[in-house]
């Protein structure tokens, strides 16, 4: 018995330093190698990159990374394209819900078992954002880092609460939001609105409708899986889109205060329901602004109740599959730093320096060096970072739908709702024509 | 003579045909490799349930059947009826007025005119569109400045390409200028060809110049208008690019108002990844866009006769 307890020690000890053997296993290139990198243009996070990559070469001087800016509706056109083409760079930049319901298998590098085993992997990333990038075998073809685009609160201007006698760390209800945006907004002689208290204008606006219709618990009630119906009709999505319209009813919020881009950082709108990268890029376009972030306060009435992301949105790093020799070793090294080494990745946007990012990150290591960081060592973006991670990602409750994320948000709810605050549409007709358009195209494709 | 010719012509011919038909067949792999194939593969894709890469499954007809009932599809094609009409009919008399005004300059004058109306259609579409989108950004751009300014117009209502029912119309507007100067340009040398005397004959029977120019400028203008309603007709089904830059993320907007056909084939195919209900969509456009070069053929083949 003692004998058999000492083989398994054994064993165990063998398979413990296997691993840490496995995972010291990607060699250096033999020669220079150049990789290409898509990454999103959007100004903060290329400005971000461009610090991270001579970090990543210093340390590893045979791998040039080359990154290349590509905008959102580009990147995304020609993602899944590319790959079919044979032509996509060594490493992509993409949202995990691009790939939903997907065999990932066909389009990536499998990161499991080269780079570590799948238990050590989920000892580095979260594992509710491994969900799409996890293959039915079980590996894991990406690595999630960031949370993208989804509700997650609002950006604001300091300025101008200030300015108002505003608190922003005193926003922590609707209620709150209702009387600050009341506060902050600015008319006109003739009553109309000169500036807006808050601003919806963006594609956040849909991905919060859903995350509030969760936040009732009507999950169940508003999309169902097996069936592949969606029901916009029932009195939790007409009261989070009442929410909304209450915003232009009582002229806080002007519809037609133009693209958020211009519209914000001009101050014609005091907040903006945003996702977590519009702090950095109103900083990097105008860097005498000062912005914060608030974060998304829970659904009126329910207490304490906090869902992001019905539309799960992870920035997420992918190798081609096409890479091979000292060029995948190159990526799969580049993979792993930003893994092991989070803090020279994350601590740029978050502590080192302008422009700053918020939000929550899939990177476990860094948000363990968060939680033990002395308070000196941080700022108010890591410690929105911190909050947003430890209550943001266990509040992640995706729909599991058939229809992608820019179909979904931009093409039907969002414009709906648009239609709302337009007066084009009462709120019932909208919910109405969300309900018959969507499970029309989920049923198409469930085929 | 001719028993000596004959043999020395076929000696000749063999090299020329052979160059001829590799030239054919290089024209014919080209066009097949870019053309037909493409089409075909389009054809096949209409049937298939696809994302080009994890998924391929035949569905006969369900894309067709989804498109006819696709209420954003009616509204794209209604969005490109409305171009059009808006686009041929406006774009054809403001090009005819400036044409005619033109016409009466002579010498420098009317290179200078004609420059000056033919400069934005070599300027490119998506600076183009930029520039626009910042005049007519809502309440406080140079356009709302200016039409306040001027008329007394409140600026909240100067809202252009945030308003549903003013943001396809403000694009049209945007690509009728635009394009203002080559219309313009093909007017004034039909007007060239005109002879004088027909002018003079008016003259002395009396006939005002309004008079002149609807009973024998339009007339004789005929082959002009119609080349211009077909091309541009051609166009509207096929505009893309302002649209897409102009109307922002989404593209189409506000509240879908600008969606038309290629945007909604677009952002199917691409951004919900459903290639074959793109490729289906893309089917209607080609029989409409057929239908018109049918119409631009015959009328091209017509022989006009005053």
């Amino acid at each position: 018995m003692k004998h058999l307890r000492n083989v398994l020690l054994v064993a165990l000890l063998l398979l413990a330093a296997f691993s840490l053997w496995a995972q010291k296993a990607i060699p250096e290139p033999k020669s220079k190698v150049k990789l290409d990198w898509w990454y999103q243009d959007w100004s903060g996070g290329i400005n971000w990159i461009k610090e991270y990559v001579p970090v990543f070469e210093k340390k590893h001087p045979n791998v040039a990374i080359n990154v290349i800016p590509i905008s959102f509706n580009d990147l995304y056109a020609k993602f899944i394209p590319s790959i079919a083409q044979g032509n996509e760079a060594d490493i992509l930049f993409g949202y995990d819900e691009w790939v939903v319901g997907k065999d990932v298998s066909k389009l990536f590098t499998p990161l499991t078992p080269t780079l570590m085993t799948k238990e050590e992997f989920k000892q580095y990333i979260y594992t509710p954002p491994l969900k799409n990038v996890t293959a039915k075998d079980g590996n894991i073809y990406g690595v999630p880092a960031i949370t993208g685009a989804n509700a997650f609160g609002f950006a604001y201007h300091k300025d101008l609460f200030q300015a108002a006698g505003l608190d922003a760390g005193k926003i922590k209800s609707w209620d709150d939001l209702k009387a600050a945006s009341k506060k902050l907004s600015v008319y006109n002689a003739d009553g109309t609105i000169k500036r807006s208290g808050v601003l919806f204008t963006y594609t956040e606006a849909a991905n919060a409708l859903l995350d509030m219709i969760q936040m009732q618990g009507a999950r169940d009630k508003v999309f169902n899986k097996q069936a592949n119906t969606w029901n916009f009709n029932i009195p939790e999505a007409k009261k989070a889109l009442e929410t909304f319209k209450w915003f232009v009813d009582n002229k806080t919020f002007d519809p037609q205060s133009g693209d958020y881009a211009t519209s914000f950082p001009n101050k014609i709108g005091a907040m903006l329901l945003i996702g977590p990268w519009n702090v950095g890029t109103a900083m990097s376009q105008s860097p005498e602004l000062t912005v914060g972030f608030i974060l998304m306060p829970p659904f009126p009435t329910v207490k304490d109740k906090l869902v992001l992301g019905s539309v799960v949105s992870y920035a997420t790093y992918f190798a081609s599959k096409r890479l091979k020799g000292d060029k995948l070793n190159g990526a799969l090294l580049l993979l792993k730093e930003i893994m092991t080494n989070p803090a020279e990745y994350a601590d740029i946007p978050f502590y080192k320096k302008p422009p700053y990012w918020v939000g929550a990150i899939c990177l476990k290591k860094y948000i363990d060096e968060l939680a033990k960081r002395p308070a000196d060592k941080m700022n108010e973006f890591a410690q929105t970072a911190l909050t947003a991670t430890q209550k943001g990602l266990p509040a992640i409750n995706t729909l599991e739908t058939r229809i992608s994320e820019p179909i979904l948000i931009r093409d039907v709810i969002h414009p709906e709702m648009m239609n709302v605050f337009l007066g084009k549409k009462s709120v019932d007709e909208a919910l109405s024509y969300m309900t018959d358009y969507l499970t029309k195209q989920e049923k198409q494709l469930a085929q | 003579m001719p028993t000596e010719a004959l043999p020395l012509l076929k000696k000749r011919r063999k090299p020329l045909n052979s160059f001829i038909l590799l030239v054919a067949l290089i024209v014919l792999v080209y066009y097949t490799l870019v053309g037909i194939w493409p089409f075909l593969y389009n054809i096949w894709l209409t049937f298939r349930k696809t994302d080009l890469l994890t998924e391929d499954k035949w569905i006969g007809l369900s894309n067709y059947s989804y498109m006819f009932t696709d209420p954003m599809f009616w509204n794209s094609l209604l969005h490109n009826a409305y171009y059009l009409g808006v686009m041929v009919l406006v774009g054809i008399v403001t090009s005819l007025i400036f044409a005619a005004l033109i016409y009466r300059t002579k010498g420098i004058a009317r290179k200078i005119y004609t420059a000056m109306f033919f400069a934005p259609v070599v300027t490119s579409m998506v600076a183009v569109s930029l520039v626009w989108m910042l005049l007519y950004f809502p309440k406080i751009g140079m356009f709302a400045q200016i039409i306040s300014a001027l008329f007394g117009v409140s600026r909240d209502k100067l809202v252009f390409l945030q308003g549903t029912g003013s943001a396809l119309l403000c694009i049209i507007i945007m690509d009728i200028w635009r394009d203002t100067g080559i219309r313009t340009v093909i007017f004034l040398s039909g007007m060239d060809e005109i002879p004088d005397s027909l002018y003079e004959t008016a003259r002395i029977d009396g006939a005002t110049q309004l008079r002149q120019f609807f009973k024998i400028t339009i007339p004789l203008l005929t082959p002009q208008l119609v080349f211009i309603a077909a091309v541009y007709s051609i166009n509207a089904i096929r505009v893309y690019v302002p649209i897409y830059m102009m109307t922002g993320s989404p593209p189409g907007g506000p509240a879908n108002s600008t969606r038309v056909l290629t945007l909604h084939m677009y952002l199917s195919a691409f951004y919900g990844q459903r290639f074959g209900y793109g490729a289906t969509i893309s089917m209607v456009m080609f029989v409409i866009l057929f239908g018109l070069v049918i119409l631009e053929i015959r009328a091209f083949q017509q022989k006009w006769e005053y």
